[in-house]
């Protein structure tokens, strides 16, 4: 591995690998003793995981994301997997009632979450909300035209995305319990070995979860908020008002059937602050809100 | 009820003189009512909400003058079989019911 | 640092919707779970593209039905409001409705033991009442069409102004009148201030001509005290609003309002009973019918207090409006409602208006042979001492993207003094005041 990131830990019934990849630790545990073949796994979703980082990323110049954010108002054409993806986007716009928005990354501009009291002028917030809006997106099955200055940003589905992607790859070549974590995302591919479970620790919670089947997502960050007077602003912002949601949960966990279904319902139950523990009682099957 | 006779005092009704007289009683009680909201909004400071408390009040039923066409239906059914009229916005047009 | 957590097996609607869609996702499964709404960001191209997108487009569509019980008078009026909106906060706003009237209306006479017979107001034909009904005549074709439309945009960073017209026509009946107003904000946007003023000038030319006021009616065939021409009625109105939000979930508003009319003030189709006052038996029989007359000016004063209050049971509001004019009018208005979830998508708001108002100077309800009638009388319920009560209920059906349908079901009941203590001889014993009852039914659908 040519990668200066990436360690390799071998616990002799099964195997971990690391690396940086998508903006935080991505770590997968392969349950073999068979060192050849976990690491025809790995190599696998390490590819997958940086081909999605590099199809994805707003970081990178001349991917699909940056031919949409600077096609200046004109028509862009979608292959299958990222109309896939914007359109489940899409849907999840529809079903929160606007509240999920990958128009609305704009706002960052306007917001620097460093725990101080620096909230954003409502000028700045005001000009940015111009450029938000997915209904004011033309979407086709094939392609996508966006009014100028609007950018998207598939950060918020991106990594649970990649993850069930990995999984995916993995249950695709072998039968081996593989289980995948891209920075606090979890997949698995089934149980370990005689149906036992993948033991997770979710930050935050007292007592451990036993992951047979499916996906773990976590939104929130505790370290990312902004204070003012006796209200704390969590870095979750509202795309309607501009304006970040107050006193919401540190952070909500989900498990579900796949970690992009957990993801969104976590950032979902976020949005509905305060009203997001009855959401979640009514759709979640699993979660832990701290 | 009243058991008004016709000889009353209905010849001064219409005189600039009474009309100005009801205009300016009446006035003392609008002008009392406006000055009481404006001294309670301005002076209680702590009143109101930030910017990102307003997820309630943007909401369509807490926002007056949102239902138009319910309230134009309305004021008109209700017009054309009572004696007032307006109040609360200004009534789209006349028609001839009262 | 609070911890729950669920063992709820059964994933809720959503969340079967978002699992379903996730696993597509990476599976490749085709047939992806639909939300059954139009896909709003999926616009079709074409001329109608173009128009909606040139702004953006919100509005109401709407049907009301009026009908009043014992076959009186019935009406049904579809209207559609629209706003296009430019770059966020030019408005643009167009509203239409047809208003379409059938049945009769109480003519003024007051109800008698005996059969009545009035003329038509054409002057040509007559019509006849039973004993013990309401004089009603007929309404013949009345429909109305009315369009207002008015544009609104910022003026300063604070202030707005906005200026409109509105225009409405029926066979008899014309009015034009234009409107202007202004609204401020404060710099925490909690409280704005809103001055407006409007102008109307009506045209009134009643079928047959109008009638001379105090004029003895006469039958049909003969030469009407009627005059020919027209008449005309203008109208200045001025309001001042206040607006204040006071927490988080209650906002609050008030409103004082001036308006003066000078012109052609009388109902032309309405008559006041000349009873017989000579004592015996012929007491309190309808022996003529006069034309009414009103003042040729009117000055009408009021305060509007509402309140909007959020709980998580439901959102209140509640809102009051007094009322008095020159002509001796004074009137409460107080309406309430409650709109709470039923479930998800759909909410209830049952509703209460109760109104009571106090006669205006000259209404009678009949006067006597022998008064000398020179002064101003009407005896139009309308303007009576009466009261009303108005329950319904609204059942709301929210849809995506904001968009919303709506049933709401009204029972109208206005009651006056059936009996009052004027009433002489005939009289004594007949209901006066009818009750006047209505269902209204609105249908209203917004985008």
């Amino acid at each position: 591995m040519f990668d200066p990131t990436y360690r390799y830990t071998d616990f002799n019934s099964y195997k971990a690998h690391a690396f940086m990849c998508m903006g935080g630790l991505c770590e997968v545990l392969i349950e073999t003793s068979d060192k050849l073949i976990s690491n025809q796994i790995f190599s696998l979703i390490y590819d997958e995981a940086k081909r999605i980082e590099k199809k994805f990323s707003r970081y990178e110049v001349n991917n699909i994301i940056y031919k949409i954010n600077n096609a200046e108002g004109k028509k862009v054409h979608l292959d299958k997997e990222t109309s896939k993806l914007i359109h489940f986007a899409d849907q999840i716009y529809r079903v929160s009632d606007g509240m999920f928005d990958i128009t609305s990354g704009v706002l960052r501009r306007a917001w620097t979450f460093d725990q101080s009291s620096n909230i954003a002028s409502e000028e700045t917030v005001k000009e940015l909300l111009k450029f938000i809006g997915w209904n004011k997106v033309k979407l086709e099955k094939k392609s996508i035209t966006m009014p100028k200055n609007f950018q998207i940003d598939l950060g918020g589905i991106g990594k649970e995305y990649a993850v069930d992607c990995c999984v995916q790859i993995a249950k695709n070549n072998s039968a081996i319990p593989t289980l995948v974590n891209f920075g606090g995302d979890i997949g698995v591919t089934g149980p370990k070995i005689n149906n036992l479970p993948w033991v997770v620790n979710i930050e935050g919670a007292p007592e451990r979860y036993n992951l047979f089947f499916g996906g773990i997502a976590t939104s929130g960050d505790k370290n990312k908020f902004l204070i003012h007077k006796n209200d704390k602003l969590s870095h979750i912002l509202n795309p309607k008002t501009g304006w970040p949601l107050v006193n919401a949960p540190a952070s909500i966990t989900v498990v579900a059937d796949t970690c992009t279904a957990a993801g969104t319902l976590s950032t979902l139950a976020m949005l509905k602050t305060p009203l997001h523990e009855e959401f979640l009682r009514d759709e979640a099957e699993y979660y832990f809100i701290v | 009820m009243r058991n008004s006779t016709i000889n009353n005092q209905n010849n001064f009704q219409n005189s600039y003189m009474t009309n100005l007289f009801v205009f300016l009683k009446f006035s003392l009680i609008k002008i009392f009512t406006l000055f009481y909201f404006i001294f309670v909004t301005a002076a209680c400071s702590s009143m109101g909400v930030k910017p990102w408390e307003r997820e309630v009040l943007s909401k369509k039923e807490m926002t007056f003058g949102a239902y138009v066409l319910e309230a134009g239906f309305e004021d008109h059914t209700y017009f054309s079989k009572e004696g007032s009229s307006g109040g609360r916005s200004f009534s789209a047009g006349g028609c001839g019911c009262n | 640092m609070q911890l729950k957590n669920s063992n709820n097996k059964k994933a809720g609607k959503i969340g079967k919707l978002i699992t379903h869609a996730a696993l597509a996702l990476t599976c490749g499964i085709t047939n992806l779970p639909s939300v059954k709404a139009e896909t709003q960001s999926a616009k079709s191209s074409g001329y109608f593209s173009g128009i909606r997108n040139w702004a953006d487009w919100s509005g109401e569509v709407g049907l009301l039905g009026y009908s009043e019980t014992e076959g009186r008078v019935q009406a049904f009026e579809p209207g559609i409001n629209l706003n296009a909106k430019f770059d966020g906060d030019r408005v643009w706003n167009i509203k239409l409705i047809y208003d379409s009237l059938t049945g009769a209306s109480p003519n003024g006479a007051l109800i008698s033991g005996q059969p009545q017979t009035f003329t038509s107001p054409s002057g040509r034909a007559n019509y006849t009442t039973q004993p013990g009904q309401i004089p009603l005549y007929d309404q013949f074709k009345d429909s109305r069409v009315a369009v207002s439309s008015s544009w609104s945009q910022p003026l300063t960073r604070l202030l707005k102004g906005s200026a409109g017209f509105n225009f409405s026509k029926e066979y008899d009946y014309l009015s034009l009148g234009f409107n202007s107003s202004i609204s401020k904000e404060s710099e925490d946007k909690n409280t704005s201030y809103s001055l407006g003023v409007s102008f109307t000038n009506d045209s009134i030319n009643p079928v047959g001509g109008t009638p001379i006021e105090l004029a003895t009616m006469v039958p049909s065939g003969s030469a009407q005290p009627k005059t020919q021409g027209g008449e005309t009625k203008s109208t200045l109105d001025v309001l001042l609003g206040v607006s204040q939000v006071i927490n988080r979930n209650w906002i609050v508003q008030g409103n004082l309002s001036v308006g003066i009319s000078n012109g052609y003030m009388n109902d032309p189709y309405k008559m006041v009973t000349v009873h017989d006052d000579t004592t015996g038996p012929t007491l309190g029989d309808p022996l003529s019918y006069i034309y009414e007359s009103r003042p040729d000016s009117r000055l009408k004063q009021s305060v509007y207090l509402a309140s909007k209050s959020y709980s998580k049971y439901g959102i209140l509001s509640l809102s009051y409006r007094f009322l008095t004019d020159d002509w001796g009018l004074t009137s409460h208005t107080l309406e309430s409602n409650f709109n709470f979830a039923i479930s998800s998508n759909w909410r209830l708001q049952p509703g209460l208006r109760i109104y009571s108002q106090s006669a205006v100077d000259f209404f009678r309800y009949s006067v006597g042979s022998s008064e000398t009638t020179t002064q101003n009388v009407t005896a139009d319920t309308r303007l009576g001492d009466m009261m009303s009560i108005t329950p319904g209920l609204k059942i709301i059906k929210k849809l995506e993207n904001d968009r919303e349908v709506s049933l709401l079901l009204q029972y109208y009941m206005q009651t006056g003094d059936k009996s009052p203590s004027s009433a002489v001889g005939s009289q004594v014993g007949q209901d006066l005041f009818p009750d006047l009852n209505a269902f209204i039914v609105q249908i209203i659908y917004s985008f």
